[in-house]
């Protein structure tokens, strides 16, 4: 296979993998448990499009036996980086470390094609990093929205005249609000709902517990419930909160594609809003962003440009909201719930479960709840094809995953006929989730945890309860 | 090397176009299996759906005069579906169909395609499973396991791969269909279907199987001894053996694969014990508990210095999971390792694994040990650095010193993971010439031009069964039995 002397390569290929610090590749044994839990290899059939092959390719283009020619990179592009393959991994191989190295190395070094130049450009390195641009578009998206065209779209015969991706992405539209949720509450200090509730340190010292919440950047100015709810359940825990309003997106998009440099820029700007000293704890509410803020060390390997920073300190600070409020079982009895039956259905999404292995925390959580009884979907730990922006370059295998994920609904829900909502805490699985259901009419709420959580609570402490938009 | 155009435009007719596969980097990701330590790559992967297209580019190969080699989730670890002189490889993951559940006759007809675990749990809410669990059950194929008679921890109370088939429905490799058993017990005659099994894909290519059902056992008892010596752990087999238990499975792990897989599954096994013996017993729920008494005091007598019982379903899967995927855990403390697989009668467990370190010393590298202790079927790992020739040389040497000294205590080269490519030479160690050339007319018989998985099980070159046939002995490449461990590779499982 020849080189490809595209764009500024002159470091051989081997080269730029091997300066990219990727001797863990070698942690692959290559058994092969990995095949049976990795979705496009369950759609596909094919070893290149299977963890174990993507590893692979990526040893051979590590070894140099390879070169970054498109046909290698396609797989690799075919990944949904859902991580399920760590789970199923005997040997502890970082799969989505690499992959994301991988990928950085071909943006760098490949030429990309028009469609991605325009979605990296205009999203992911204009509008993502400026919020007033979030803003507009979000207004953008309400107003259109508002003139019922999505619905008109998707319920009448005009669907069928436009393309199948098309009228999906009507239904993936989140709920835009038109306004920032970090402008709203920027920097106050959000006190305790309950005064005589108020969590403190354990440290000699005590001091009252503070907790900084992440705010993102699509959920920043959409589906405004999830994080008021999670305000609200913060509030009634006792702790007090800031919501920084110099914070940014998280970046993970942005190195899903191999964006690399995009997301230092994010991640210096979100260290320097949380500043590790000024919080006990710094709360996600979607899994993604999570489990890239506990991962930012990755991109910075050198003591430089960055790499100086105390990482580990800012990252041990992250944690999701429902681990987050599991710590506490106490402070969740004393709280007022609603006691009615109730069964709600949990879809694990992959970056909490696989990337941040957080699983039964939250399950355990929901469970508690009087009443509740939760049950997780048939294939609950498998991917919904969402995957950051997989849905928008890689649409027909994002429907192909998607499609098994409602499938899986369908069947649990057919076991569970009295369930009304389904559960999920990544806002990316949540908007994949309810357009799969929504386009194909079943009749199921699509929530994130903490809204549903705020729902079951009897008694609220302060007037401003959420709207709860479904 | 691809499909030359004329022949694979057949190809395509016959599967159609996104079936037939002969790019660069197909070919690369389909050159070795879950041994990848030899790897060649195939002319072309094709992707049969049915029995006829399967059929069809059989009879299509044939023509041609091209060798070619069933694959199913590529997790063996002998080599068997890596192609040899660029054989075809015939991928049989579509044959993903459950044909049948009959309750009556206690069956289960499936694809070949089909996970060993998705048998299983296509039954177990009726109170079934099936019941040979190879470690890489949650990956490999029915297919492959019943081509490599695979075996697993339960097999030692309830038989192997062999045992838990009733028949099966094959394409020959000239494309005819052939049943061979069936629902019902027993055939006059020779028992072809037993040949079949474990020919490691050089008789037929399978493309239905029919599988016994055997009832949930209705409690299971999960025992952990903890030893301060690996001998007194083998003692304690002998022991329950010597009392007429036969526990579902009896595993080992020492010490160095305690290590890892406390580091990368953390089942709780205490890390300064030199081995834990896992002791399963199930059956009716009536006299369980009483045996499982004498099993602890059985323990204890021969030198467990503590015996725990798993708790719950949960304690118990979690053993299980850092049993059944030791030998990945392995990559969490060393670059490489190379697994042995070889079975020794019982008795002389204690001896062979005092030897097996022995050899490890003498040669400066560590093997750990986590294997079917009940079977006597060892799994020494040999850890080395594929980055460091000398210790590449040392796993090699290490490995055949082994592998001859099973021989001397009358085991054998194999216990499950089957001949393949990477035993091929050694067969000539354990047979005479003359067993080896029956054994030969036999595959003969079935695959009478060897395009069928040629390369492998016997050792190069041919000796004498092709020519008398009329086909001489293609030129294989040579499986040099010193090149055990290739240096470039270093992914030895």
């Amino acid at each position: 296979m020849s080189i490809n002397f595209s764009k500024k390569t002159v470091v051989s290929t081997k080269e730029l993998f091997r300066q990219a610090e990727f001797d863990n590749i070698l942690k692959c044994v290559h058994c092969g448990l990995c095949l049976e839990s990795c979705p496009t290899y369950r759609e596909l059939e094919d070893e290149k499009d299977s963890p174990r092959g993507r590893l692979y390719l990526m040893r051979g283009l590590w070894e140099g036996e390879l070169e970054l020619e498109q046909s290698v990179i396609d797989p690799l592009s075919r990944c949904l980086d859902c991580r399920a393959c760590e789970s199923a991994c005997p040997s502890g191989v970082p799969y989505g470390e690499l992959l994301e190295k991988t990928r950085g190395i071909i943006l760098e070094n490949t030429p990309q094609s028009l469609k991605e130049r325009v979605l990296r450009n205009l999203l992911l390195k204009g509008l993502f990093r400026y919020t007033s641009m979030m803003i507009v578009a979000s207004r953008i998206l309400k107003i259109y929205a508002a003139t019922g065209l999505p619905k008109l779209i998707t319920k009448t015969f005009i669907g069928k005249l436009l393309p199948k991706s098309f009228v999906f992405q009507q239904h993936l539209l989140p709920n835009c609000s038109g306004e920032s949720f970090k402008r709203k509450y920027a920097d106050q200090i959000l006190s305790p709902v309950f005064p005589e509730k108020t969590l403190h340190t354990t440290k000699i010292k005590k001091s009252k517990i503070r907790v900084g919440l992440f705010s993102g950047c699509i959920m920043d100015v959409s589906e405004s419930a999830i994080h008021e709810s999670t305000l609200t359940l913060l509030r009634h825990f006792g702790c007090e909160v800031v919501v920084p309003g110099n914070q940014g997106c998280c970046g993970a998009l942005h190195v899903h594609s191999g964006d690399r440099k995009t997301a230092r820029e994010f991640a210096l700007k979100n260290l320097a809003a949380f500043e590790p000293r000024h919080f006990d704890a710094i709360i996600t509410n979607a899994a993604g962003c999570g489990a890239q803020l506990k991962e930012y060390h990755h991109l910075f390997p050198d003591e430089t440009n960055g790499g100086e920073q105390d990482w580990i300190g800012f990252e041990n600070k992250v944690i999701d909201i429902l681990e987050f409020l599991s710590r506490f079982p106490e402070l969740l009895e004393s709280l007022s719930w609603r006691e009615d039956q109730d069964i709600v259905l949990y879809d694990a999404p992959c970056h909490l479960m696989h990337a941040q292995k957080v699983d039964e925390n939250p399950r355990q959580l929901l469970n508690s709840l009087p009443g509740v009884k939760l049950v997780p979907l048939k294939e609950s730990s498998w991917c919904c094809g969402s995957a950051g922006i997989y849905n928008l370059v890689q649409p027909d295998l994002s429907r192909d995953v998607l499609k098994r994920k409602t499938e899986s609904v369908r069947q649990t829900l057919t076991e569970n006929p009295k369930a009304k909502t389904i559960i999920t805490g990544n806002p990316g699985c949540l908007y994949q989730i309810r357009a799969g259901i929504r386009s194909e009419n079943i009749d199921l709420r699509v929530l994130h945890p903490a809204v549903y959580l705020v729902e079951r609570l009897k008694i609220l402490g302060t007037s401003d309860i959420p709207k709860i938009a479904i | 090397m691809s499909f030359e155009k004329n022949i694979r435009s057949e190809f395509v007719r016959i599967l159609g176009k996104e079936w037939v596969k002969d790019d660069q980097v197909t070919l690369y990701t389909y050159r070795c299996d879950g041994l990848a330590l030899y790897t060649a790559p195939p002319m072309g992967v094709l992707f049969p759906g049915t029995v006829q297209e399967l059929s069809s580019v059989i009879k299509l190969l044939n023509q041609y005069k091209i060798s070619f080699v069933a694959r199913g989730a590529g997790t063996g670890l002998s080599g068997g579906a890596v192609p040899q002189e660029g054989s075809v490889i015939i991928e049989m993951a579509r044959f993903k169909e459950v044909h049948e559940v009959d309750w009556v006759n206690r069956t289960i007809t499936v694809g070949p395609g089909v996970i060993n675990l998705h048998i299983t749990e296509n039954v177990h809410s009726h109170g079934y499973h099936y019941a040979p669990d190879p470690s890489s059950q949650k990956a490999c194929t029915i297919g492959g396991n019943v081509a490599e008679n695979s075996g697993g921890p339960h097999t030692l109370k309830y038989g192997v791969t062999v045992n838990h088939v009733l028949g099966i429905e094959m394409v020959l490799p000239d494309g005819e269909l052939v049943t061979l058993g069936g629902k019902h017990l027993g055939m006059p005659g020779p028992d072809l279907l037993g040949l079949v099994t474990g020919s490691e894909g050089t008789f037929g290519i399978i493309s239905k199987i029919i599988c016994r059902l055997t009832p949930n056992p209705e409690k299971a008892v999960t025992l952990l001894g903890i030893y301060t010596s690996v001998r007194n752990a083998c003692e304690s087999v002998s022991s329950i053996i010597r009392h007429g238990i036969i526990p579902a499975a009896m595993e080992m792990l020492d010490k160095i694969t305690i290590s890892a897989v406390e580091k990368a599954l953390k089942p709780g096994f205490p890390l300064d014990a030199e081995a834990v013996l896992i002791v399963e017993l199930d059956g009716l729920a009536d006299g369980l508990d009483a045996e499982a008494e004498t099993v602890e005091k059985l323990l204890k007598e021969t030198g467990a210095t503590k015996v725990n019982r798993a708790q719950d379903e949960a304690e118990r899967a979690k053993i299980w999971r850092a049993r059944k995927e030791a030998f990945g855990a392995i990559g969490q403390i060393s670059p490489s390792y190379y697994v042995q697989d070889g079975v020794i009668p019982r008795s002389k467990l204690p001896e062979v694994l005092d030897e097996i370190t022995a050899i490890g010393k003498k040669h400066g590298l560590t093997v750990a040990n986590v294997f079917h202790a009940g079977d006597g079927n060892l799994h020494p790992l040999i850890l080395y650095d594929y980055e460091n020739p000398e210790e590449v040389e040392k796993s090699h040497k290490i490995g055949e010193e082994i592998l001859e000294d099973l021989i001397k205590f009358g085991g054998t080269l194999s216990g499950e993971h089957g001949i393949g490519i990477e035993k091929a030479e050694w067969m000539s160690d354990l047979y005479s010439e003359t067993s080896l050339a029956n054994m030969q007319n036999v595959r003969v018989f079935f695959n009478p031009e060897n395009l069928l998985n040629p390369g492998k099980i016997f050792p190069h070159p041919g000796r004498c069964a092709e020519s008398k046939a009329g086909t001489p002995p293609p030129n294989l490449s040579a499986v040099n039995k010193t090149k055990l461990v290739a240096a470039k590779s270093g992914i030895a499982v």
